[in-house]
């Protein structure tokens, strides 16, 4: 009895002082780490203040070489300091990026040739080979909103490199924007899944390059169904008309919406032969796409379209019937009258008529 | 020749101030459109130059303000972001003169604006 209260009280003794120990030390660390939390961010804080207040430094001498093309005298020396040191060199770089965001012509060459000038590329460079993700895309941004010609090379090791798809895709965006023929040979030949959203970008670069000149839609359509799709929506930007077999071969694509798609370009590009192949392709597709052929042929001029989509609307698919009715209701009556008139229908096999 | 500009960007405005200032107008430039609709009940420029977006009140309205409470014709260039065409043909209806797409040539936004003062030079002749 008494050798386990001895047990006891030796247990307990150093139970207590152990608890009370772990609890000071909790105490102690908890209130190192709020230090450091609060030290931390007020010299972040000075930071940003500095950085701000440099930044205010900079802009009006940026400004003068946004709309003079140089920088005047009073500021030469302040901008030879900031460009100096490295963290000068960041923010200057920063306040230009912002800068050339607003301004094109004069102004954006103006700026364009300071960051070539002045080496400023060797930053966008570095954050190009940098580890982070965020850092790889604003090196892109920089690099294509400077139009930094000299990045082709980097951009081209970059994507060959590279292994995330969204990180190449907007690697692929810049080097068109660089050099659209290298881009768009870059493009077809890319292993990768081209969304909407990067064909419109390439859409969109080009359009505001004027650029129409675009590689021929086989070398598109043999790599994948989104190149083959993207190939097509070239086709009907540059409205390229030398085409059209290669475009028709897209009607018997496996794939659907590319299908869907070649159907809207035939339309988009008011090529009125293929009305016949459209008719005849009709009953292979699914819902969808007869609608959209429905579409179609009501907006090409081939009299003898009238007379099909009469057909549609008595379709027993009630969204065909539909479509089938508001593209009767929007042809005008002279349009009718030469449809009436049109001896399309003997043409319709029985299978074809019970398709519909 | 007495200018406001209304834009949120200021780095934006700053330039413009800038550029305008050398090219000897007078220019005033705010940053938000509350403070814009204040300066304009005090007083009304030659010429104003507004973004469409910006904080508490933005261009549209001003646009409105100027042309149908305050009943004036003063000269509006429209300073906005591309691809807003539905907003632009807004702000025409609602009375805006002119419309330049950022990003813009600076030499353009200058001629349009001695276009517009040479415009308000005939109107008071």
């Amino acid at each position: 009895m008494l050798t386990l209260n001895l047990i006891l009280n030796i247990l307990l003794l150093g139970i207590v002082p152990f608890f009370w120990g772990l609890a000071l030390c909790f105490a102690v660390a908890g209130t190192g780490f709020i230090a450091f939390v609060l030290v931390s961010r007020k010299r972040k804080n000075l930071h940003a203040a500095q950085l701000q207040e440099i930044s205010a430094k900079c802009q009006p001498f940026l400004t003068e070489l946004a709309f003079e093309g140089t920088i005047p005298e009073e500021y030469r020396d302040l901008e030879k300091q900031l460009r100096s040191t490295n963290n000068g060199k960041w923010i200057i770089l920063n306040e230009l990026i912002k800068i050339r965001k607003y301004f094109q012509g004069e102004a954006a060459s103006y700026i364009e040739e300071y960051y070539t000038k002045n080496r400023l590329y060797k930053l966008s460079l570095n954050k190009l080979y940098s580890t982070k993700q965020h850092q790889k895309i604003v090196a892109i941004n920089e690099i294509m909103d400077m139009n930094y010609l000299g990045a082709t090379r980097s951009l081209l090791q970059f994507i060959h490199k590279e292994k995330s798809p969204e990180l190449v895709s907007n690697a692929l965006i810049a080097l068109t924007k660089l050099d659209y023929k290298l881009g768009l040979n870059r493009i077809i030949e890319q292993d990768i899944y081209l969304s909407d959203w990067f064909q419109l970008q390439v859409i969109k670069i080009l359009d505001e390059g004027k650029v129409y000149e675009i590689p021929p839609l086989v070398k598109w359509t043999k790599k994948s169904t989104s190149h083959a799709l993207m190939g097509l929506r070239l086709l009907i930007f540059s409205g390229a008309m030398d085409q059209m077999d290669e475009l028709s071969s897209l009607l018997n694509h496996e794939n659907d919406k590319l299908r869907l798609e070649t159907i809207k370009a035939f339309r988009t590009l008011e090529y009125d032969e293929i009305s016949f192949t459209l008719i005849l392709r009709y009953y292979n597709e699914p819902t969808r796409n007869k609608c959209e052929i429905i579409r179609t042929l009501e907006v090409l001029n081939y009299k003898q379209n009238l007379a099909f989509i009469r057909l549609c609307a008595k379709s027993d698919d009630s969204e065909i019937q539909r479509v089938a009715k508001e593209a009767l209701r929007r042809l005008t009556p002279e349009e009718i009258r030469l449809g009436v008139n049109a001896p399309i229908i003997h043409l319709f096999t029985p299978t074809l008529q019970r398709a519909v | 020749m007495k200018i406001y500009v209304f834009e949120d960007e200021a780095l934006l405005l700053k330039s413009l101030e800038f550029r305008l200032s050398k090219e000897g107008y007078d220019v005033n430039c705010f940053s938000n459109g509350l403070e814009a609709k204040q300066k304009l009940q005090e007083e009304l420029p030659d010429l104003i130059i507004t973004d469409i977006m910006m904080p508490f009140l933005n261009g549209l309205e001003l646009i409105s303000f100027v042309r149908n409470d305050l009943k004036s014709q003063v000269p509006i260039i429209v300073l906005s972001a591309a691809g807003l065409e539905k907003t632009v043909l807004e702000a025409f209806n609602l009375g805006a003169d002119d419309f330049v797409s950022k990003p813009f040539s600076p030499n353009e936004l200058l001629i349009r604006i001695k276009k517009m003062s040479h415009r308000i030079k005939i109107s008071v002749m």
